[in-house]
């Protein structure tokens, strides 16, 4: 029985269509069901938010946790993969002291593994060096996807390149989950030395939720008029799924007329307000909220320093990339 | 509660029951003035001015109340004083705008950089949503100081004084994004006040208010004027709310100030601001009925006016039958609430929703029926429009039912109950989709959205509009009213039986907002029947045109009966943020309570005719 369907899967042009197709089409899947299954659009929602808390990641000052995802992405370019594991682990270090509760610990394990996976997918089956060995060769029938089949060598490099976007995740999530959107604002700000761009985020910040009510707003809107954005109700028949794709499409010119002359003529207000403030008529700005360095502020210096100076000693010693 | 406000304003114009204004040194000194000569001013070099012959002087410790049809001018007017024309926004400016300190010499603004003109001239926008940049209060507030590069100890200090002038230091550390429409107009006033104007400059700042929010922003602007001598010119339509805290009323039309008096002298005669297309204050309308009894000027408050009318008694008999005298419209058409009773066209029974943990309807029971129109009144957050979301299918209940015309409202699949009524949002421009009148009119056949055979024409719904002949015009290109007239017609192609409007004549002048409600009028006799759901702080809309009240407070319906009625309980509209008109104010304080009050000035006249001199 098993022989037969290793033959009928492996051995024949139909069953390896199937095989390919599966490893094309349905490994993807696993990204939105687990996605769906732990996680939600709502729980993304509330993974990706503040929530305040009394830690010492919180208590840090915001343009530290800013910096943090940049220094550890920039360092995981620069080591070995080898050395990038070594570095995830090191980034489960502020997860410790920030003690998530465990639904949350299931929903970052998801939203940070799933790149990961995908990662790996991807390498394996569009990662080529000369003389690869193949674990599944795709058939002829499937040429059209562009990829000889799934490789080791891909996978292998997946695997790498996984690490780095494990890291990634993980220093950009502690930022997310400990720093509020005002502080991630100011921070910003002080970081950046063009006052524009940081006016620029701060507008962002403060008007990207609104923008979503907006769409909201108009999608309700056109629907009032008779526009019928709602999902088929049997998402089978393929009629109804093609009807459904067809209306949406057609509504985004219609959502974003209304969406973009609401924000254009808000923005001709907004620099006008700009301009009465005095905006950008100094080349320096004095600021209201002043942060004063406590002794956790330092010792996260000192720790970053200190992995930055290891990494570099690392690299120095072959551990690195280059 | 409402006794002490009225108290307070009493005091307030003490100094004014004389006829006289004497209130120019109860608070604060002049020190400095504004002079504002624009000889002309168009958008376009050559085209039509929208500004002409204008001389207006303010001086700081008054406050100065601007009014004026849509399109008089009034909003360039604001510009122009604070230096944003001609500094940035183009046009063809041809005069002065200059400002004067005690003993100094006079500074041309237009000459000035905006941010210098910004220290002397503050301005906020009728939407203080797009003029609040920042995430939080308190930054918002620091962003002109910081931006001036003062000292730290400045900055602290600037920004506590700022929230503490508007009565929001308590909001110091909250997101924008979580404020009320009241607290975001603070807000946006105190950012103003953080620059360190003497004069501050505010374009409709109560126009999202309820009313008990308006007088709060009110009393704050009053206090900043008389109080701390800050100069604050008002651009408002509502001068019934605005009118016994003015020094001076200006009129505006076509881009012209024809008006320039003390409010108790600018408002008389009455026709002159009608003809500007301008609701003069009630009770200035009324003391123009009975010169006997306001020979020394009209009143301002109610205070005043019952004070004048001492020894006058309201006729027994009670408001109703005055409307059976044929007194005034829609009430008396309907009958009182006598429509309640026919097929119920909307009903919630039992409704209860809650956001984010926060109960915002709490076991809510209302039923409309069919050709009624009911209007809901209450405070900003009281649960209106999540009724009307309720009853829309926008949002669905956590528990209870909604039905229209007898079917479940069925949540989230809007277009199953669109055929049956319509919703037409606060903000009209969400509405429009297309690149011309006629497109847009015919959306639904364009879009394949199955219609009734009832359904009109484009044309014909054009013509009811009054938007016929301007069918290739761009719905960008037309004026605010026109754009509401068209949102509205475009939801009667598909010939709602029904319709749920929130907060329709926002921003409207007393002039389209009447021709609105006109239109609704012909509207429902032009399709026989029509419902109509109310969403509105217009309390004379609601005494025109409401056939029944629903006052809500958070999220609990508090009264449910026909306008007379509900404005003769001040107290309970009270909680609800709301105040009764003028009108049936006076008539409530002069009768002590009566059960049903006058709506109207007309009406008020012939219930006291009996015992007049």
């Amino acid at each position: 029985m098993l022989h037969t369907l290793d033959h009928l899967l492996f051995a024949t042009l139909a069953g390896q269509t199937v095989v390919a197709y599966a490893i094309t089409f349905l490994v993807p899947l696993v990204g939105p069901i687990l996605f769906l299954r732990f996680v939600g659009l709502k729980g993304l929602r509330n993974v990706l938010s503040y929530e305040a808390a009394d830690t010492p990641i919180h208590r840090l000052d915001p343009r530290l946790k800013l910096l943090y995802p940049i220094v550890i992405t920039a360092l995981s370019v620069l080591l070995n993969w080898e050395w990038t594991d070594v570095l995830f682990g090191l980034t489960l270090v502020p997860w410790v002291l920030l003690r998530p509760s465990a639904i949350r610990v299931r929903v970052l394990a998801v939203i940070i593994g799933l790149p990961a996976l995908l990662s790996v997918w991807s390498q394996g089956l569009y990662y080529t060096t000369p003389n690869d060995h193949l674990i599944f060769a795709y058939p002829v029938t499937m040429a059209w996807v562009g990829t000889a089949g799934l490789s080791t060598a891909g996978l292998v490099y997946g695997v790498h390149q996984a690490g780095r976007v494990l890291v990634t995740a993980s220093a950009a999530l502690v930022l997310v989950f400990t720093t509020g959107p005002s502080d991630v604002v100011w921070g910003t700000t002080r970081l950046l030395a063009p006052q524009r761009l940081g006016l620029a985020i701060s507008v962002g910040v403060r008007f990207l939720p609104q923008v979503f009510e907006r769409l909201n707003t108009v999608m309700r809107a056109a629907e009032v008029r008779g526009y019928d954005f709602s999902r088929p109700e049997k998402w089978w028949k393929l009629g109804q799924l093609w009807d459904y794709g067809r209306r949406m499409v057609r509504a985004l010119p219609l959502l974003t007329v209304p969406i973009l002359v609401g924000s254009l003529r808000g923005c001709g207000q907004m620099a006008l307000v700009a301009d009465s403030r005095a905006f950008g008529v100094n080349k320096r700005r004095t600021t209201y909220r002043q942060v004063s360095w406590t002794r956790a502020d330092r010792a996260a210096v000192a720790a970053g320093a200190a992995l930055v100076l290891g990494a570099f000693v690392v690299i120095g010693l072959g551990g690195g990339r280059f | 509660m409402i006794a002490e406000e009225e108290s307070a304003i009493r005091d307030l114009h003490a100094g004014l029951v004389g006829g006289i204004d004497t209130r120019t040194t109860a608070g604060a000194q002049p020190s400095a003035t504004l002079r504002a000569v624009v000889e002309e001013f168009a958008y376009e070099p050559g085209g039509r001015p929208v500004l002409s012959g204008i001389d207006l002087t303010i001086r700081t410790g008054e406050l100065v109340v601007v009014a004026g049809q849509s399109g008089s001018g009034k909003s360039t007017l604001a510009l122009a004083m604070a230096g944003l024309i001609p500094h940035r926004i183009a046009g063809d400016f041809r005069g002065d705008v200059t400002w004067q300190a005690a003993g100094c010499e006079p500074v041309d603004l237009t000459e000035l950089p905006l941010h210098e003109t910004a220290q002397h001239v503050g301005i906020t926008f009728q939407n203080p949503e797009y003029q609040l940049i920042q995430y939080q209060v308190d930054a918002e507030v620091a962003f002109g100081p910081e931006n001036l590069a003062l000292p730290h100890a400045e900055v602290v200090a600037r920004v506590n004084d700022s929230l503490a002038m508007v009565g929001a230091q308590a909001l110091a550390g909250s997101a924008i994004s979580s404020l009320s429409g009241g607290q975001k107009q603070r807000v946006a006033i105190a950012a103003a006040l953080a620059m360190a104007p003497p004069l501050l400059v505010l374009d409709e700042p109560t126009s999202d208010l309820d009313p008990v929010g308006t007088d709060e922003v009110l009393k704050v602007l009053h206090e900043l004027c008389h109080v701390r001598g800050r100069g604050v010119v008002i651009i408002e339509h509502k001068l019934d709310e605005v009118a016994p805290y003015a020094d001076r009323v200006v009129l505006m039309t076509g881009g012209r100030i024809v008006v320039d008096d003390h409010p108790r002298r600018a408002f008389l005669p009455t026709s002159r601001w009608r003809e500007a297309g301008v609701r003069p204050p009630e009770l200035v309308t009324l003391s123009e009925r009975l010169p006997d009894y306001f020979d020394d000027g009209p009143p301002l408050t109610i205070d005043e006016a019952a004070a004048r009318l001492t020894g006058v008694h309201v006729a027994a008999e009670g408001a109703a039958e005055a409307v059976g005298q044929g007194a005034v419209g829609a009430v008396g058409a309907v009958g009182q609430g006598a429509a309640s009773a026919g097929r119920a066209a909307l009903e919630a029974v039992g409704v209860s929703v809650s956001f984010k943990g926060k109960r915002a309807l709490r076991d809510v029971s209302l039923r409309v029926a069919d050709g009624e129109w009911v209007a809901v009144i209450g405070a900003n957050g009281s649960g209106k429009t999540t009724l009307g979301s309720v009853l829309m299918g926008f949002v669905a209940p956590d528990s209870g039912t909604a039905t229209c015309f007898g079917r479940p409202v069925e949540a989230g699949r809007i277009p199953r109950q669109a055929d049956r009524v319509g919703y037409l949002f606060q903000n009209v421009d969400d509405m429009i989709f297309n690149d011309s009148v006629a497109a847009e009119l015919e959306f639904t056949r364009r879009h394949h959205v199955p219609t009734g055979p009832d359904a009109p024409e484009p044309g014909e719904v054009a013509a009811l509009i009054g938007l016929a002949e301007r069918m290739d015009a761009h719905p960008y290109a037309l004026s605010g009213g026109e754009r509401q007239r068209l949102a509205l017609g475009a939801l009667l192609t598909r010939a709602p039986r029904a319709l749920i409007l929130d907060e329709p004549t926002t921003g409207l002048d007393e002039a389209h907002a009447t021709a609105l409600f006109d239109l609704l009028t012909r509207v429902r006799t032009s399709l026989g029947s029509l419902t109509c759901l109310l969403i509105t702080h217009d309390m004379r809309l609601v005494a025109r045109f409401a056939d029944r009240v629903v006052a809500m407070r958070e999220g609990e319906i508090m009264l449910d009966t026909v306008p007379r009625r509900a404005f003769a309980k001040p107290d309970v509209l009270y909680g609800c943020g709301v105040r009764a008109p003028a009108v049936s104010a006076l008539h409530s304080r002069l009768a002590g309570q009566p059960a049903e009050v006058a709506i109207s000035v007309p009406e008020l006249i012939r219930l006291l005719a009996p015992s007049l001199r």
